[in-house]
């Protein structure tokens, strides 16, 4: 689930009942069941070696350097290994290896959910895995202080190795790879390193679940990714395609306040969250209201603070869409406007207009024009400042914490940015600007990038116009010079393609 | 607006082609003018803009004020900023005079205090404004000890640039001297003479540099001339300009690039300017001067110093400011009303002089937002400070878009009974109160006066979020909550 504006409230799970497809799923060996000892989970325990080359944000006709990361994975049934997105992701060129083997086996990934930062390979020889073996998944989430062993390919070494320790917390917490999304985690304290990511972290020798992060500051506070989340992954992915996490879209607000309650007619007994808004384009909209009071989500009552209750355990209410796959419905009874009824959400897939995830496998979009360079407002490209959350431009910040807050989305759905100037002739009494939100080109208001390249492109005036949030004064470059010079303007800055556009994709695509 | 360093158009002696047309030896005796520095000592106490029932602790500072008339005293306005005890003190008389702030005036940085007591001018004398002053002239600066010792420091006047005054957002002319004071600081009023008069009153001092600033005589007069006319002394343009150098605007806008001028980017909605200049003007002359491209005019001393010069300086508000403006092609003689400064054209005003406004209400301290309140986040405040108004204070600031004259925020909520659900809430802004849409921080009583249906209904901007309080049992719990929490 996305970050929302509700306080959380601490939960602790237990038992989490798979639906009867994924559990068979899980279930079937494909091969001779082997006891689960040490041999096993050696044999099951593979190491990932990921050649990835990062796009450059700051300058996107270029890519960072070429880097390694290494990583683990885990075999599961059907040959196929489980591991971390971000082991995986943005690669050139992927392998895996056996324990101690210098063996490369090119690998390919089968299926990546960057949302919940898992991934799915594929072996190119299946011959790698007529000596392996594979684990199996646990049912339970674990209890708190079970004991846990985590198994991979960190630092350190060349052979594998174990790290033990108990699971500490189990909450929400925030996925860094994609950024902005919260899902569960389980916390162990056993030393998780890098190296360990993608790997299975195991109970009694079954999965229950992925080492994907730690805390760089805290000591012994590792996160494992759950098989809450694993399981739903492969749900997801059985059709063939990975849908991704659907999101209501709704902001919701207690209904503690007895005033507000009085004013709204509400009995004691009738509790539930009132709507104060509904983000187009998500799943809720056009089946939930603002103004409307949400008294159930799929049967199960809605508590005065947004939590509901399943097997004795609280839950903030998107818990039972955390669970769900895109194309399956939420079922609600609401109050609108003094009348109880019901209301059937589809969960849709989720589609942003604007790159609030990190992003992967894919370049970033950008315009190079008479040396200007256009890009929208992403939070990779955020990232290119440190401490990106405090110290990058306030209106880009402003845009981009508040773009569903203060219902910026509806206007501008891309935040077209004009990051820097290429210096050149044509441009040179602009040299000095940098990030500034485009309103305007020839007269045409900029929805996204597109919009951009076209009002451009299309311009038939003898100059080019470009008009900016606040009140700097325009931007103005005659379009014959500013047409002369774009190509050597290309040529001196070492740009091959001087614009790259590319429509929404879902979270496990790539381009 | 923006956190720009200002710009300085510093000009230095080396520089500049003019010979200073008397030689004027330093001044030997400064014995007279000894006569007309005060020390002024100020306890003040500051607002605590974001718990703002309360005042921080007591504090003092000094500087220096000089006799102006037989009984008023000018010293710089940022001197006596939320004082609440004056004292002057004059040369070897150990005794303190209360006094008063009789007029100030914060967009010229500048203020009159008046002492009661008759006896404190005996022996003191006006001071005489020296207007006439050059590059590289010697100057004295005179300073008094608490123990009421006079010391003297010579500088020289190196330049003159148009700045940003302390506490103001105009920009006027201010006079830079070379001045080593020996470690001191400096900035609130120490007077810099030659003999034949006072020259300016020191606003800033970069010990680094050994460089003062001053508020020069000319200004000085300016504010004399508005203080008897019971006028502000700056007026408000209503315009927004920058410069125009690159050739390819003027082309733009149907000019010849040898028409200098500079290109109007805005006009503030609601002011006198608004329906007389417009956006994508060229301004080439203001009151019969001659303006370039980058914005200068040409000083006879001075050389070239940013056109605001002419309008602040030069204009009262209620005055009409005589322009050129190329539009369309053609050169265009306009006459643009000035306004007062106080009309308040910034949603989220820079500075403010008074008392936060603010009210209580079921415990929802509801504020208007001001630049004070953002810096009480502390030294990091352009970081650190909410990220939606750091975005309005720098990059869209100006007031009377949408109608909009303000911002007012629920700043926090002081827990009580009345406030149960609610009370996580901090820094969001107000949208409408019972329906009243909330442009300025005066709506809000009007809104609290009309509740419906036995209710008051806040809608906050931020996720169009509606919180409620009702209106029976209010007035005991605000009574309460005033108690528990120690508001006035």
């Amino acid at each position: 689930m996305l970050t929302s504006g509700v306080n959380r409230v601490k939960i602790k799970l237990a038992v989490l009942a798979l639906a009867p497809a994924v559990a068979a799923l899980l279930l079937s060996p494909a091969r001779a069941e082997v006891p689960i000892g040490l041999e096993r989970i050696r044999a099951s325990t593979v190491k990932v070696v990921n050649t990835v080359q990062r796009p450059n944000y700051d300058s996107p006709w270029r890519r960072h350097g070429v880097g390694r990361v290494v990583g683990s994975g885990v075999i599961i049934p059907g040959n196929r290994i489980l591991t971390s997105a971000h082991t995986v992701s943005d690669s050139r060129f992927l392998k895996v290896e056996k324990e101690a083997s210098d063996i490369p086996y090119p690998a390919r990934v089968a299926y990546v959910a960057h949302d919940c930062d898992l991934a799915l390979l594929e072996v190119l020889d299946e011959g790698f895995f007529d000596d392996t073996s594979y684990l199996p998944f646990s049912h339970e989430l674990p209890e708190l202080g079970d004991t846990v062993e985590a198994y991979g390919f960190p630092r350190g070494g060349r052979r594998i190795s174990v790290t033990r320790g108990i699971v500490s917390r189990i909450d929400y917490s925030r996925y860094s790879h994609p950024g902005e999304d919260f899902h569960l985690i389980v916390q162990i304290d056993a030393a998780l390193n890098p190296g360990n990511s993608g790997g299975p972290v195991l109970k009694d020798g079954r999965i229950i679940g992925i080492a994907f992060q730690a805390i760089p500051t805290a000591e012994n506070i590792g996160y494992v990714i759950p098989m809450t989340v694993v399981g739903r992954f492969l749900a997801d992915i059985a059709d063939g395609v990975y849908d991704g996490y659907p999101e209501l879209g709704l902001a919701h607000f207690n209904l503690l306040n007895p005033a507000q309650r009085a004013r709204l007619g509400l009995r004691p007994e009738r509790t539930g969250v009132i709507v104060s808004d509904v983000l187009q384009g998500f799943s809720a909209a056009g089946a939930i209201e603002p103004g409307d009071i949400l008294l159930e989500i799929d049967g199960l009552p809605i508590r005065n603070d947004g939590t509901i209750v399943i097997g004795g355990h609280a839950y903030l209410l998107e818990e039972v869409v955390e669970r769900k796959l895109v194309g399956e419905m939420v079922d609600f009874r609401i109050i609108r406007e003094g009348r109880e009824k019901t209301a059937a959400v589809k969960l849709k897939p989720l589609v942003e207009t604007m790159a609030r995830r990190n992003q992967y496998d894919r370049l970033p979009e950008y315009f190079v024009f008479a040396g200007l360079v256009f890009t929208p407002l992403s939070r990779d490209y955020l990232r290119t400042w440190d401490r990106w959350w405090d110290r990058a431009k306030k209106s880009l910040l402003y845009y981009f914490d508040y773009y569903y807050t203060d219902r910026l989305y509806l206007e501008r759905p891309q935040v077209v940015v004009m990051t820097r100037v290429l210096p050149s002739p044509v441009n040179r009494y602009y040299i000095g600007l940098t990030d500034e939100i485009v309103t305007k080109v020839n007269g045409r208001s900029i929805a996204d990038i597109s919009d951009l390249v076209e009002a451009f492109e299309n311009n038939e005036s003898d100059y080019h116009v470009i008009e900016f949030d606040g009140d700097p004064p325009p931007v103005i470059l005659p379009a014959a010079e500013a047409a002369r010079e774009h190509g050597s303007i290309l040529l001196r800055y070492g740009i091959a393609r001087d614009r790259h556009i590319a429509p929404a994709v879902r979270p496990g695509e790539t381009e | 607006m923006r956190a720009a360093p200002l710009i300085v158009i510093a000009i230095f002696a080396a520089a500049v082609l003019v010979q200073p047309s008397a030689v004027r030896p330093a001044p030997a005796e400064l014995a007279g003018y000894w006569d007309s520095l005060v020390l002024l000592e100020v306890s003040y106490q500051e607002y605590l803009h974001r718990q703002p029932w309360e005042k921080s602790r007591e504090r003092s500072r000094s500087g220096y004020g000089v006799v102006i008339a037989e009984d008023m005293i000018l010293c710089v306005a940022e001197l006596v900023r939320d004082a609440t005890l004056i004292r002057a003190g004059k040369r070897a008389d150990y005794r303190s005079y209360p006094a008063e702030v009789e007029f100030v005036d914060w967009d010229i940085n500048l203020a009159l205090v008046r002492v009661g007591d008759g006896d404190f001018f005996r022996g003191l004398s006006p001071v005489r404004l020296e207007a006439d002053i050059d590059f590289e002239d010697p100057v004295v600066f005179g300073v008094m000890e608490e123990t009421r010792e006079t010391r003297s420091f010579p500088g020289r006047i190196v330049g003159a640039a148009v700045v940003r005054y302390p506490l103001s957002t105009a920009m006027l002319l201010s006079l830079n001297a070379s001045v080593n004071l020996e470690g001191r600081s400096a900035g609130l009023g120490e007077p810099a003479w030659t003999k034949d008069g006072l020259v300016g009153l020191a606003m800033s001092y970069d010990s680094s540099a050994n460089l003062a600033r001053l508020v020069p005589a000319v200004v000085i007069q300016r504010f004399l001339e508005a203080v008897a006319k019971d006028s502000p002394a700056v007026p408000l343009m209503g315009f927004m300009t920058s410069p125009a150098v690159n050739p390819v605007l003027k082309e733009y806008l149907g000019l010849s690039p040898g028409i200098e001028g500079v290109y109007v980017r805005g006009v503030i909605p609601g002011s006198a300017a608004e329906g007389v200049v417009k956006r994508g003007d060229l301004l080439s002359r203001v009151g019969g001067t001659d303006i370039d491209s980058s914005g200068n005019y040409s000083h006879p001393r001075w050389g070239r110093l940013d056109f605001l010069d002419l309008v602040y300086r030069g204009y009262f508000p209620g005055d009409e400011l005589e322009v050129e403006v190329w539009r369309d092609g053609g050169p265009l003689n306009l006459k643009v009303p000035l306004g007062t400064r106080r009309d308040a054209p910034l949603l989220i005003p820079v500075h403010t002089f008074a008392s936060p406004r603010y009210l209580v209400a079921g415990g929802l301290v509801i504020q208007e937002l001001t630049g004070d309140y953002l810096r009480g986040w502390g030294r990091e405040w352009q970081h650190a400070a909410n990220k939606k108004f750091l975005y309005h204070f720098f990059y869209d600031n100006i007031a009377g878009r949408n109608g909009r004259e303000g911002m007012v925020i629920i700043s926090r909520v002081l827990p009580a009974e009345v406030n149960i659900g609610y009370q996580d809430l901090a820094d969001v802004v107000i949208a409408e109160i019972n329906d009243l849409p909330i442009l300025s921080f005066t709506d809000v009583d009007k809104a609290l006066e009309r509740p419906a249906g036995g209710f008051h209904r806040i809608l906050l901007e931020e996720h169009n979020r509606e919180i409620v309080l009702p209106v029976e049992g209010l007035e005991e719990a605000d009574a309460r909550i005033r108690i528990e929490y120690g508001i006035d």
